[in-house]
């Protein structure tokens, strides 16, 4: 069998290798990790979910579509405001329906195609809401699991550089298709754990401290968030963790 | 007693090497050889031979790391009884579903397998391995190498088996294209 062949190969591995992996780790990671990630995420989203409170929001309606994370939103409430989406939802806006859920016909988002951020949801009563993305569900998963950049990108319609127009932190609002292309070839250009830091981030963890939201804008006006902590030199996105160790927000700050 | 000394015993030619050797690495080698053929018996007697082919090799061997060089002496005498078991149709252990698992690192089809140095195939495993971060590497190894099981890696890690699952799934997966990079093809 020719896999046979692989296991007899890997026998004569260099030591440390072999040495290595029979070393164990201290189950106290974990928690520290999980501990940690719940403290970025808490001080990096605290701004966010405080200015939707603001605006009488009220607590979003979770659902999946096609295995994917949504919350149902209204226009004009704060998180479709922070999402770039018009106040008003008009029926040119609403394009071909893509699936049904309880709460209605998932429709696209007709202004912006190739995307899967945001769908409209047309309710039984007529009644128009957005669905906005919050993440991919991973099943079985300990919140340590990554999805790759590239299709986090694609979930905005972002196939390049090109289509991003501003990435944005505190005060700060950064144009420049330079740091722009910096920014984008950074996170595609990752592969393997090393860069997301998925199983090793809780070494990647120094002293908890949380991050500054970063802001990143679609040439096709979508906007999203996630939390930089340059003290760990790790992306939160949705639940996904990138570690960046040559990172372009390296000294963003909040202001 | 320390590494050190064992080999001295080892090349004094005292008898004492092999119970030292018995005494501190005997679970370790008892473990891995139990993972691979799933037989009490059949592991204690693939230990006493990893004893045996010890006294053999040392000296002139002289290993920097004493366990791994007896886990790599106890891992082939455990495989090779476990390829006899196979051919007789019978033996249990971890291998079958490592096996069944690997098979993803692998070109498809049942064509005529390729003569290939085994060499250089454990070189770009390896070289595999060392673009991994530790923890990945660990994972690996103790499914691959130590035939572990997910739910003890998972255990002695301390992580979810989900994130073993997945972590093996996703190395299987570039371990393969890894493969083809170099243009192996299994």
């Amino acid at each position: 069998m020719k896999s046979e062949k692989l296991l007899r190969a890997m026998n004569d591995l260099p030591e440390h290798l072999i040495a290595e992996g029979n070393v164990r780790r201290h189950p106290l990671i974990r928690i520290a990790a999980v501990a940690v990630c719940l403290l970025l995420l808490v001080s990096g989203l605290y701004p966010y979910f405080r200015s939707r409170g603001q605006s009488g929001d009220g607590m979003a309606i979770g659902v999946t579509v096609n295995g994917a994370l949504y919350e149902i939103h209204a226009p004009g409430s704060a998180a479709a405001r922070q999402t770039g989406l018009p106040d008003v939802i008009g029926e040119e806006m609403v394009g071909l329906q893509v699936e049904t859920i309880d709460q209605g016909a998932v429709c696209q988002y007709r202004p912006v195609e190739n995307q899967r951020a945001v769908y409209i949801l047309e309710q039984e009563n007529g009644v128009l809401r957005y669905l906005i993305f919050t993440g991919y569900y991973i099943p079985g998963d300990n919140g340590n699991a990554h999805v790759e950049a590239d299709q986090m990108f694609l979930t905005y319609g972002v196939t390049g550089p090109e289509d991003l127009a501003s990435v944005s932190w505190g005060e700060e609002t950064v144009t420049d298709t330079a740091f722009l292309a910096d920014f984008f070839h950074t996170f595609t250009s990752l592969s393997g754990a090393d860069c997301y830091g998925q199983l090793d981030f809780s070494e990647q963890l120094d002293d908890g401290k949380g991050g500054v939201a970063v802001w990143i804008e679609t040439a096709s006006g979508l906007r999203w968030s996630g939390i930089y902590s340059e003290t760990t030199s790790v992306f939160s996105w949705c639940g996904n963790h990138y570690l960046l160790e040559e990172s372009p927000l390296a000294g963003a700050e909040a202001s | 007693m320390d590494d050190k000394k064992i080999i001295e015993l080892y090349f004094a030619r005292s008898q004492d090497a092999l119970h030292a050797v018995s005494e501190k690495y005997g679970p370790y080698c008892r473990a891995i050889a139990w993972n691979i053929l799933g037989s009490d018996q059949d592991a204690d007697e693939c230990v006493n031979d990893t004893w045996l082919r010890s006294w053999e090799a040392i000296p002139p061997q002289r290993p920097s790391h004493l366990s791994v060089f007896l886990g790599k002496i106890t891992r082939n005498l455990a495989l090779n009884r476990w390829a006899a078991h196979k051919a007789k149709k019978r033996g249990a252990g971890e291998v079958p579903l490592a096996l069944v698992e690997l098979e993803e690192c692998v070109a498809g089809g049942e064509g005529p397998e390729e003569a290939l140095d085994e060499k250089v195939l454990t070189e770009a495993i390896a070289a595999y391995l060392r673009t991994q971060p530790m923890l990945r590497r660990m994972v690996f190894i103790r499914r691959y190498w130590y035939f572990n099981t997910v739910p003890v890696i998972a255990r002695q890690l301390s992580m979810a088996e989900g994130t073993v699952k997945s972590a093996l799934y996703r190395m299987r997966r570039e371990l393969k294209e890894y493969l083809e990079k170099e243009g192996i093809t299994l």
